[in-house]
């Protein structure tokens, strides 16, 4: 489960990028972000994640306070996230298959685990055939896959994606939606981040709708008709 | 730590050293620079001690015996010395084995000394071995009470001042390797700095990924060590090269009583004492650029 209590956030040069903000996603629920640029949706990630700290509120993951974790255990804790970013991420120097393997290899996954799940989530995600490729032959929409596999191989409690589809075709996007929600069904709580009107439209799930870094809308049901 | 893991950092630390080409390359040559210096101290230190320890085994004090002494109480003597505390062997040189040896030094010139069998100048003599240097002085005190002692002859001195020479110039040799040492650890750090610079986005991924700081250094740390080793190696075939034929040059000095050490006789321990200070030095200067500069 994910916990924003209160949570204000104000970057360095002044700018209040999250107001109070307040939300709950319960265990194995499906929550829609959105809202247009520069609302504030990917501070909520970073706040997730660990990578910015609130200036005040607290954000609770699965029970553990974020804002209290030390440095040491910070390693254990974003291992329960699965992060699909924005930039994706890759690790330039190695292939997609070793980026993904790395992920595993990080938490120390034997050989033989490592070659039973890449190939799956690679298949998965439509790149099966370019395993030995390296991130900088990849076109934008492709990358974003690998960083989704990468964020889905350790089948992580929580997965956190930041404009998974922002950079694919429609249908591809779709298709990836759907594997978010298929994910989903397999017990994983996924928060995403999106611009896809259409799909966050047919597909029926919560949306928090952010707007200039206040939560304006929070139901089940499509985009807002006005933004 | 599994072997997965293992064999991870180990092809991590490899790719990243073969990456850094001219940086690996210059890394290595001060490295080897530096456990070339370490590897003469090494050289030059065992030498020492194993000369010293030559010079002190075959330390001797001869003592002439006066002109006239009978030859019976000459005999008496043997005994007398080696009644003495601290002597150890006592072996009688005539006149004539004296002269036979000199004569022998001499080789082809030996026609100089022509005539010299008539009448002989040189003395009857004893050469006494010591149990222990440092009592030397009580030793020849004992000896020169003898009434038929004509003088005794005896190096003592030379040797200390040798061996004390050879104190200072162990102990400087031994700074000036701790601070090509303290170079090496900078100039290595340095390199891993800069590669830790060149990468700190990746190092910034992994962390987000949830690697450890150990995960992310170890791959930093075999890369300081692959350049410790490989400066090892080539440190230790420079060094057999330039002591094999240091030997020949000193060959001629170094014969008789006292040598040098055989390069096969240092080759086990000089290539273990590079390796391990290699392996050291690469360690060292990696993990300090680590704790300064992974919190990116
Ligand atoms: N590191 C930062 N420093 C300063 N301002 C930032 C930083 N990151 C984001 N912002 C600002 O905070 C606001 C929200 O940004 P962000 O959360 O990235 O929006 P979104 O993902 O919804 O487009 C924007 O005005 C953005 O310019
Ligand atoms: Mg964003």
């Amino acid at each position: 489960m994910i916990f924003f209590n209160n949570i204000t956030k104000k970057y360095e040069n002044g700018t209040v990028a999250l107001d109070n903000v307040s939300f709950f996603v319960d265990k194995g629920e499906f929550v829609f972000i959105v809202g247009s640029s520069g609302a504030g949706k990917s501070t909520i990630t970073k706040l997730i994640l660990c990578e910015e700290k609130p200036t005040s509120g607290s954000v609770l993951i699965n029970g553990i306070n974020v804002g209290g974790l030390k440095q040491k255990e910070m390693p254990y804790y974003r291992r329960q996230l699965g992060m699909v970013f924005q930039d994706f991420r890759l690790l330039p120097n190695k292939s997609v298959y070793d980026n993904i393997a790395f992920a595993m290899q990080v938490r120390g996954a034997s050989t033989k685990e490592i070659r039973r799940s890449v190939p799956n989530v690679l298949s998965m995600v439509g790149l099966s055939s370019k395993a030995r490729v390296r991130p900088n032959q990849l076109s934008g929409g492709e990358q974003q896959r690998v960083s989704l596999a990468r964020a889905m191989v350790n089948n992580p409690p929580v997965l956190i994606a930041d404009e998974p589809t922002g950079n694919l075709d429609p249908s591809t996007a779709y298709d990836i939606m759907r594997l978010l929600e298929d994910i989903n069904k397999k017990g994983t709580t996924v928060l995403a981040v999106t611009h896809a009107r259409d799909i966050v439209n047919k597909m029926k799930k919560r949306v928090i709708e952010i707007d200039n870094g206040s939560i304006i809308r929070d139901e089940v049901g499509g985009y807002s008709n006005e933004s | 730590m599994n072997l997965n893991s293992f064999k991870y950092f180990v092809n991590e630390g490899v790719k990243s050293f073969l990456k850094n080409g001219l940086m690996s390359i210059a890394s290595v040559i001060t490295i080897m620079l530096c456990l070339i210096m370490f590897g003469i101290y090494v050289l030059f230190a065992a030498n020492l001690n194993y000369v010293a320890r030559q010079v002190e085994e075959n330390y001797e004090i001869q003592v002439f015996i006066k002109d006239g002494t009978s030859s019976s109480r000459t005999a008496q003597l043997a005994d007398i010395l080696i009644a003495i505390p601290n002597v150890n062997k006592v072996v009688f040189v005539s006149k004539k084995e004296a002269l036979d040896s000199w004569k022998a030094q001499f080789g082809e010139n030996s026609e100089i000394l022509e005539g010299l069998e008539l009448d002989n100048p040189l003395r009857d003599s004893y050469k006494i071995t010591v149990d222990s240097l440092s009592l030397v002085d009580e030793t020849v005190s004992k000896i020169n009470e003898i009434e038929e002692i004509a003088n005794i002859k005896n190096n003592k001195d030379t040797i200390e001042k040798l061996i004390s020479v050879t104190s200072v110039v162990k102990t400087v040799s031994f700074w000036i390797m701790v601070v090509f040492a303290l170079v090496s650890i900078f100039i290595i750090s340095n390199a891993i700095r800069i590669t830790i610079f060149a990468r700190r986005r990746e190092v910034n991924i992994m962390k987000f990924i949830g690697a450890t700081d150990w995960f992310i250094s170890l791959p930093f740390m075999i890369e300081g060590i692959i350049i410790g080793i490989i400066g090892a190696l080539f440190s230790v075939a420079v060094l057999s090269q330039v002591y094999i034929r240091f030997l020949n040059l000193v060959g001629d000095v170094f014969t008789g009583s006292i040598s040098l050490y055989t390069f096969g006789a240092v080759a086990g321990i000089l290539t273990a004492s590079l390796a391990g200070m290699g392996t050291v030095i690469g360690a060292l200067g990696s993990l300090i650029s680590l704790r300064r500069h992974l919190h990116v």
